[in-house]
């Protein structure tokens, strides 16, 4: 019963480490079902505040004197097994954005964009073990991933006014995942790679103006996390557990009718801390995370520096 | 009833996708549309119109606090061939292509017939703005930050994050778009220069 929570957790603390974004955010992360669980359902709230950027040089700069930039996000979540080795889950991130500067104040709302994805286990056991006495106990789980970014958020594509009003990038995106776990009690470390693929769309309007359309297809996105946890039992069996996880994402730069946009593409490295407890049962998990990233030159590019704090509950109900 | 429960869960689910759905024109990023409805903006702000009175006159403040109004860069004996008014929130995006706009589009088409500015439309006062341009790299440079001091041309001219515009010598406005990577804009700026 412990080792079937823990996929969950690791894949929680490597998801938490992306947030959203000033520019379009609000993106739901993946759920992950226990290899016994049946189905699953979460509810994430995320509070994340803004502290300058990185420049396309990867320059940190500051935010605007006198200005408090955050945005929040509830995330309902739900996760079911499909087979097997298959399940599936949907998330669907609803976003507020409150943003003051010290000549401006700006709230606004709506849903963000929302994810849908299938797991493979490539895996019928969980393969955790307390002590490695054979070749054959050092046998990581292996998740192969697809995830489907759906633009139900609103976008610089939308009836909107101005850039205040911005919850979703307006994309479709197509991810491909490659998750590798593997736990030898009560250390834990996890592995995530993943490939995205922005769907190209038409674009006939920004900000609310109609312009000469063009065709716009966002960069293609990599990402790499790597996680390492440590497990305690507590005296009344449940469990407590303790994550750090290192996000590397790279977006390429996007193409209008074909040509690279040189203003465009992004890089952020940033670092997240996970705390979750799972009674006895193991059918609830109550998280905490803080995700931070790494201020100072060189960290990232073209893109937002952050800190995101995330309270999070799921429910598993098992086979 | 666990069943069933999931089927409920799962059909609530779904009826919240559909009724977000509906919501504030998402479904233009769900179907997008490639139609050229550039003839539904019909706003004082589109193309070919000339800047009215309230937008000429709005008051903008300089990095040392000095006011300055478009009048006063268009209505000189010799004024810029063309302005170019960039809005700024000093964000990464903004300061991608207000890089752009100074390593690139100054370059080619100089200083010496284009003025341009950098318009901060979220700083409270000139003091803040200095601070953020300073931070930004902008202080000094061919790229002039100037306050909009009291919104009236982020308001009259439809500004938004990235947002260029191109007025020519006469004060109407040959270009109001996103800037995106920069090449329908210079288009549009080589036009007015005759290039």
């Amino acid at each position: 019963m412990a080792r079937r929570i823990l996929a969950f957790l690791l894949a929680l603390a490597g998801g938490a480490a992306w947030g959203a974004s000033c520019c379009g955010g609000g993106g739901g992360g993946s759920l992950v079902l226990p290899k016994d669980g049946r189905a699953l359902f979460d509810l994430a709230a995320a509070a994340e505040t803004y502290h300058g950027f990185w420049s396309q040089d990867g320059r940190w700069v500051p935010d605007p004197p006198g200005s408090s930039l955050h945005q929040y996000r509830l995330s309902p979540g739900i996760a079911r097994r499909l087979a097997d080795r298959w399940q599936g889950y949907a998330v669907l991130p609803y976003v507020w954005n409150r943003n003051r500067y010290s000549g401006r104040t700006a709230d606004s709302q709506g849903p963000g964009d929302a994810a849908l994805g299938v797991w493979y286990e490539t895996f019928d056991e969980a393969t955790c073990v307390y002590r490695v006495r054979r070749w054959r106990d050092l046998k990581p789980s292996i998740y192969l991933g697809g995830a489907l970014t759906v633009p139900t958020g609103i976008s610089p594509y939308d009836e909107v006014g101005d850039n205040f009003a911005i919850t979703g990038r307006g994309f479709y995106r197509l991810d491909a995942v490659l998750d590798v776990e593997k736990t030898v009690y009560p250390w834990s470390v996890a592995v995530r790679l993943t490939y995205g693929r922005h769907l190209e769309r038409p674009v006939n309007r920004q900000y609310g103006i109609y312009v000469e359309p063009y065709r716009l297809r966002l960069g293609d996105r990599r990402s790499l996390s790597a996680s390492l946890g440590y497990i305690w039992s507590l005296p009344n069996l449940a469990q407590l557990t303790l994550t750090g996880a290192f996000v590397d994402l790279r977006e390429g730069q996007a193409r209008v009718d074909g040509a690279l946009d040189p203003t465009t593409g992004l890089r952020r490295r940033g670092t997240t801390l996970s705390l979750a407890y799972s009674p006895v049962k193991r059918d609830w998990v109550l998280r905490g995370s803080w995700a931070h990233a790494l201020r100072g030159d060189g960290w990232g590019a073209n893109f937002p520096t952050t800190d995101t704090i995330t309270l999070g509950v799921s429910h598993v109900l098992f086979l | 009833m666990s069943c069933s429960f999931d089927r409920c869960i799962g059909a609530s689910l779904l009826l919240l996708v559909l009724v977000l759905g509906g919501c504030g024109g998402m479904t233009d990023d769900l179907l997008p549309s490639g139609a050229d409805r550039r003839a539904q903006s019909t706003g004082a702000y589109m193309p070919g119109n000339p800047l009215d009175a309230a937008t000429r006159a709005a008051r903008l403040l300089d990095v040392d606090g000095n006011a300055l109004t478009l009048d006063d860069v268009l209505g000189v004996p010799r004024p810029p061939e063309a302005i170019v008014l960039y809005f700024t929130m000093w964000c990464p995006v903004c300061l991608a292509h207000s890089d752009h706009l100074h390593n690139t589009v100054v370059p080619t088409y100089g200083t010496a017939r284009v003025r341009y500015f950098l318009v901060d439309y979220v700083s409270g006062d000139w003091r803040a703005m200095r601070q953020a341009a300073q931070a930004n790299g902008y202080l000094g440079s061919d790229l002039e930050p100037v306050l909009d001091a009291d919104g009236t041309l982020f308001q009259r001219l439809h500004g938004a994050m990235g947002n260029v515009v191109v007025v020519d010598a006469q004060g109407v406005i040959r270009f109001n778009a996103y800037y995106q990577d920069g090449r329908a804009f210079e288009a549009a700026l080589a036009q007015v220069l005759g290039l």
